[in-house]
């Protein structure tokens, strides 16, 4: 995935956060998800509409991982919801 | 030590201690019969979601067994996303009823979410409860079937109908009301018009109405003893009231005695508040009880009779039609409707069944209630 792709949520996408969680609502498909502590860290990030380069770069941060192994894992992560319809990948502006 | 007793009553009381924010230590002695009756227990109170919060909150997790703290945050994940997508569909109502000019206020558990909670999840509810004047219903009716919502049951003679919006996990209730209580002897408590003129904004909901503190705790009082189905001691129900009555203010205490004095429902209220004071430990200032258990119900074959509410149901409707359709879901239901009343198969029953439930009918609007 290219580091200058940005990520925007979809506007259709509610969420809720419980003890560290989110659960979100696709209020176009009326889906439910849950995401764990990690995936609600990103999520927070790219409602902040950091770049993807900086979600990585916070999460490396913050986080003891590897940072290609990290790298993997958030591609992985963002296709998955990119497929959910949650959000959608784009050039940065 | 001996094994703790998986009674209900203990259960029940272990629920309320945690409520009232006393401490939510697991009983050290608990069995498994316990933890099951707990969740139990906690789904039939509709407090689940709330007694996860109220522990995560107070940081009281300690002793609890992860299976019981993972199956109560699955019901707050749950309620949340109920929670979400009910809001959403209330906000849309509410819009299109405020282009169609239509008044109306939300009441019990969807008001009491956002005003009187932490978050609104924590008050989970089956459905959303909404008060209009009866001379709107054939307009908010025309609006939900716009908004693809389905009207489930007859609009006229229970004093409320209930519509549905499908999704994908199950439908969205909503609850109609155009008499604040459905129960005869509590229908006519308070106007819309009353409501209305007292009525309060809803928090975060721009436009939205709700009834003030003191119309909100007589009608969680009057819920509680208003439906044949229910079950008085619910705990989310006398939550409701220990947080409405821990709101008022001395005047507004003041104010709510004289009303239901006046109107006649002061040994409905003191028994809410009462049950309320017992699981919650509500504070209810000095003197309120005496006054309330001098006061006495609205006398008189009319005050409360099934009769005077028809009477008055046939002035308020606005039209001939309305009326029409009042009677007729009261005295001539829909032949499958009354084959399955009264579960006969056979369409050669009609006829005996339209007598019995012409009869039924008068004679239960001449009773009392």
């Amino acid at each position: 995935m290219q580091p200058n792709l940005k990520v925007e949520v979809s506007p259709d996408v509610l969420s809720q956060e419980i003890s560290g969680e989110t659960v979100l609502l696709d209020l176009k498909s009326e889906g439910y998800f849950g995401l764990d502590k990690t995936a609600t860290r990103i999520w927070q990030l790219l409602q902040e509409n950091k770049s993807i380069e900086e979600v990585h770069s916070t999460m490396a941060s913050e986080f003891d991982v590897d940072p290609e192994v990290l790298r993997a894992d958030l591609e992985h992560h963002l296709k998955e919801l990119e497929a959910a319809g949650l959000i959608s990948i784009c050039e940065a502006k | 030590m001996s094994e703790i007793s998986a009674s209900r009553a203990q259960v029940d009381g272990f629920l309320c201690s945690i409520l009232r924010g006393e401490s939510a230590s697991w009983p050290a002695a608990a069995c498994a019969e316990f933890e099951n009756e707990l969740l139990d227990r906690a789904s039939h109170h509709g407090v689940a979601a709330l007694i996860y919060g109220v522990v995560e909150s107070n940081r009281g997790w300690n002793g609890w067994p992860d299976r019981i703290r993972e199956e109560l945050l699955k019901a707050s994940r749950s309620a949340a996303a109920q929670d979400m997508l009910r809001s959403h569909t209330l906000e849309k109502l509410l819009t299109e009823f405020d282009k169609q000019g239509i008044r109306v206020l939300i009441i019990k558990g969807a008001a009491l979410a956002v005003t009187l909670y932490e978050h609104s999840r924590l008050r989970t509810r089956s459905d959303t409860d909404l008060f209009i004047h009866f001379g709107d219903i054939e307009r908010v009716c025309s609006s939900l079937s716009d908004l693809g919502l389905e009207i489930l049951t007859p609009v006229y003679k229970n004093h409320q109908f209930v519509c549905a919006k499908k999704t994908t996990h199950g439908s969205l209730h909503f609850d109609i009301h155009w008499r604040i209580q459905n129960a005869p002897q509590y229908a006519r408590v308070i106007s819309f018009d009353e409501a209305w003129a007292k009525s309060v904004p809803v928090p975060g909901m721009a436009g939205a109405h709700m009834l003030n503190g003191v119309d909100a705790l007589l009608l969680a009082c009057l819920h509680l003893k208003g439906s044949q189905h229910h079950d008085e001691d619910r705990l989310i129900w006398l939550y409701d009231i220990h947080l409405l009555a821990s709101s008022l203010s001395i005047e507004s205490w003041n104010e709510f005695q004289r009303m239901v004095v006046e109107k006649g429902v002061g040994a409905a209220c003191l028994d809410g508040l009462l049950k309320s004071r017992d699981s919650f430990s509500t504070e209810i200032p000095p003197g309120f009880i005496a006054a309330l258990e001098a006061s006495h119900p609205v006398q008189g074959r009319f005050a409360s009779s099934n009769l005077a509410l028809l009477i008055d149901d046939l002035r308020c409707l606005p039209g001939l039609r309305s009326r029409s359709i009042l009677l007729k879901e009261l005295f001539l239901p829909s032949p499958s409707a009354l084959m399955a009343r009264y579960e006969k198969g056979n369409r050669a029953w009609l006829p005996i069944l339209y007598i019995r439930q012409v009869l039924g009918g008068v004679a239960k609007r001449l009773s009392l209630h």
